[in-house]
């Protein structure tokens, strides 16, 4: 057969069987697009068909904003993605509620940002800002105008760029966070080119690290303030200046905001009625001015009033009569009682410790403490700290057997926890932030290993666990050991002995394994970084 | 002196059953109210609920019944942007044991508070599917709810792409 003819029958052949397998894809293609319909449809019968999408898209959102408190503890994020995975119908309804994409956390990538900021369409956004995501700010510098809360929580020192984007007006913003902190430089300013001075509908602004121009237009008909260790102090005049322009206050928080050496110019003030005012704290060094303040201020006599004094320890006795004085003199100023608290900051070369004391009741003179804190740099450590003579000069006067709660970002070693802490027989509550965290927790596994006596698998015998009475463990910022054995047993075997722990908290915490933790507290929780007050 | 008696109003749903019921409990329900505000004389007629059978408005006037008297919110606190994302899932004791039902129940309640108008049975209502989905993967949500997976090849793998996505850090 000559070789074209060969040829030719072969190049036959391949057609036929291309045209076979044309033929049959389109078919299978077409079988496929039937099988899709017929599940759509198959769906439509289903109770849950009959949910408008109005009514789904609410049930979204409370299914999502549960999981943002968890997101924004650190917990892992996205699990609500779940709902646009269901079907087709549920995964429509979802990218077309814009309001679903419209909370941008600093834990997001930058991939997801994008995404986040196109299916969010117009839709107000509530965006977190931290060190990671101002690497992301150009992303949404763009999105500004749609800002409708801002938290911006930043620790390093590049952040000024985007401080920068925040020229143009915020029609939109409702609550401005700011928390710079104490050692970035430099320190933001909230002047009257902040957002271009429009913010009309701004209600609640939370500013720490950074200073306010008394005159910016922003800072007006507020029904939040907190204003928290401004880098530029102003002085009484000022503050009540700002305060006046917002009548509607329900929250006003001071912290060391007052320069010490001014006092209010009396004649240019009358009083200031806050009618709605529910809480009032006051914070500062020595209170010197605060007694100025509060004599120019009304508001309700059910307003929960906190004063907290924090002070060296040098200047520790005027200012414990200060602060006796300005405490007296808020209880005259209505039927409550206001919470008080003292504290003496210690200095130990470099670092500072804040030492916290909190009393069981507002006599101040009565040293019962039922709250200790013990805040500073993470890199020291408990152990360290006991070769320095006024560290343990502190330990050793302080009537700590009473405490009921603890919150500490020291490096406590879990030897440090054992020695200085196990035993306080009322502790009832520990609030662990950083690396410290892991230490406790290798701590109480430490010593159920050490000094348990399983008989069995299941029983324990003459075990009198660490912390006797710990009922709450509140972690936060720090990474769950990976090793949880110990943990666990030790958590199981408090529980067989009727010592176990009731809630154990985090925020911030990654590494959770929720599955294996489960059973052995009474409930696990995680928490908002809004919900400081829970936390102390 | 004895107290005024209370209005008395008569409604019929769509399988013919009629209720009738103390005005200000059915006032609990949005549309209701303002029905009744609208009608200036006394009408015999009952109202009429199309959209809502005899069993589920049962269920629907337990609830009214139990929650009567309580302030109803305002169109205000309806709009508010912050009241949407202060949402939480938590449900009170009566209202869990009153919305365990079956899954048809549900969301028929689900719908008619969403007709009626009553707000809070509405949040209540969702929130209980939000809780039941809360926690599950797709696959568990969809045999919760009798439902298929639908999506094409092509869907699925933009699916499997955000999940990539979800892990960047």
């Amino acid at each position: 057969m000559p070789l074209a003819s060969i040829h030719h029958i072969l190049t036959q052949r391949f057609d036929t069987r291309n045209i076979a397998f044309k033929t049959i894809d389109t078919e299978i293609s077409s079988l496929e697009e039937s099988i899709h319909a017929l599940l759509a449809f198959r769906n439509t019968f289903t109770p849950a068909y009959s949910l408008p999408p109005e009514i789904l898209t609410r049930i979204f959102h409370l299914a999502q904003q549960d999981q943002q408190d968890y997101i924004r503890s650190g917990g892992p994020p996205f699990k609500w993605l779940v709902m646009t995975q269901v079907s087709k119908r549920w995964r429509n309804i979802a990218l077309d509620s814009p309001n679903l994409w419209s909370s941008i956390s600093a834990l997001y990538s930058k991939r997801i940002i994008k995404e986040w900021l196109k299916r969010s369409k117009e839709a107000p956004l509530d965006v977190t800002v931290s060190d990671q995501l101002l690497q992301s700010g150009d992303s949404i510098s763009t999105s500004f105008p749609r800002i409708r809360t801002l938290l911006l929580n930043v620790t390093s020192q590049n952040w000024n760029s985007f401080w920068c984007n925040l020229s143009s007006p915020a029609p939109l913003l409702e609550s401005l966070n700011i928390y710079i902190s104490t050692y970035s430089q430099p320190h933001p300013t909230i002047s009257d080119s902040t957002f271009a001075g429009t913010t009309p509908r701004l209600q609640r602004l939370k500013l720490h690290g950074c200073s306010i121009d008394v005159d910016s237009s922003i800072v007006n008909d507020l029904t939040s303030l907190e204003l928290h260790y401004p880098s530029r102090k102003i002085t009484a005049t000022d503050l009540l200046t700002v305060i006046r322009k917002s009548p509607r206050l329900v929250l006003l928080a001071l912290s060391n905001v007052l320069q010490s050496d001014d006092a209010v110019a009396s004649t240019d003030f009358g009083v200031i009625t806050l009618p709605s005012l529910k809480s009032l704290s006051i914070a500062g060094e020595s209170l010197t001015h605060d007694l100025d303040i509060l004599s120019h201020l009304s508001f309700p006599s059910n307003t929960t009033l906190r004063l907290n004094s924090k002070t060296q320890t040098e200047h520790a006795i005027p200012a414990l009569s200060n602060f006796l004085t300005v405490h007296k003199a808020a209880r005259r100023l209505g039927d409550f009682s206001p919470a008080a608290m003292f504290s003496v900051s210690l200095h130990y070369k470099w670092n500072l410790f804040d030492v916290s004391i909190k009393h069981k009741d507002p006599k101040i003179g009565d040293v019962k403490l039922v709250a200790f804190r013990l805040i500073g740099d993470w890199d020291d450590s408990i152990d360290k700290l006991t070769d320095n003579a006024r560290t343990v000069a502190l330990f050793s006067t302080l009537p700590l057997s009473s405490i009921v709660s603890f919150k500490t970002s020291i490096g406590i070693t879990a030897s440090g926890w054992i020695n200085i802490f196990g035993s306080l027989p009322k502790l009832k509550k520990i609030f662990a932030i950083g690396d410290t965290g892991v230490n406790l927790l290798s701590a109480i596994a430490d010593d159920f290993q050490t000094r348990s006596q399983p008989r069995s698998e299941s029983r324990l015998v003459d075990w009198d666990p660490i912390f006797p009475v710990l009922e709450d463990i509140m972690l936060s910022d720090m990474v769950f050991p990976k090793d949880t054995a110990g943990i666990v047993g030790a958590l199981r075997g408090r529980k067989e002995v009727g010592k176990g722990i009731r809630t154990l908290s985090f925020r911030y915490v990654r590494n959770v394994n929720e599955g294996i933790l489960q059973g052995c507290v009474g409930r696990i929780l995680w928490h908002r970084d809004d919900e400081d007050d829970k936390w102390d | 002196m004895a107290a005024p008696a209370t209005q008395q109003i008569k409604i019929r749903c769509n399988d013919e059953k009629e209720f009738t019921v103390d005005r200000d409990v059915l006032e609990r329900s949005v549309l209701i109210k303002n029905m009744l505000e609208d009608v200036t004389e006394q009408q015999d007629a009952p109202i009429p609920l199309p959209n809502v059978s005899g069993p589920v408005m049962a269920k629907v006037l337990e609830y009214c019944t139990h929650h009567r008297g309580e302030p109803l919110p305002s169109a205000d606190t309806e709009q508010s942007q912050d009241e949407t994302r202060k949402r939480t899932t938590d449900i009170s004791e009566w209202d869990q044991k009153f919305i365990t039902v079956d899954q048809e129940m549900l969301f028929e309640i689900i719908l008619a508070a969403n007709y009626l108008d009553i707000k809070s049975l509405l949040d209540v209502g969702c929130k209980t599917v939000a809780n039941m989905i809360k926690g599950k993967t797709p696959e568990e949500i969809r045999k919760l709810f009798n439902i298929v997976n639908d999506f094409t090849p092509e869907e699925e793998a933009q699916i499997k792409k955000e999940n990539e996505w979800a892990e960047d850090r």
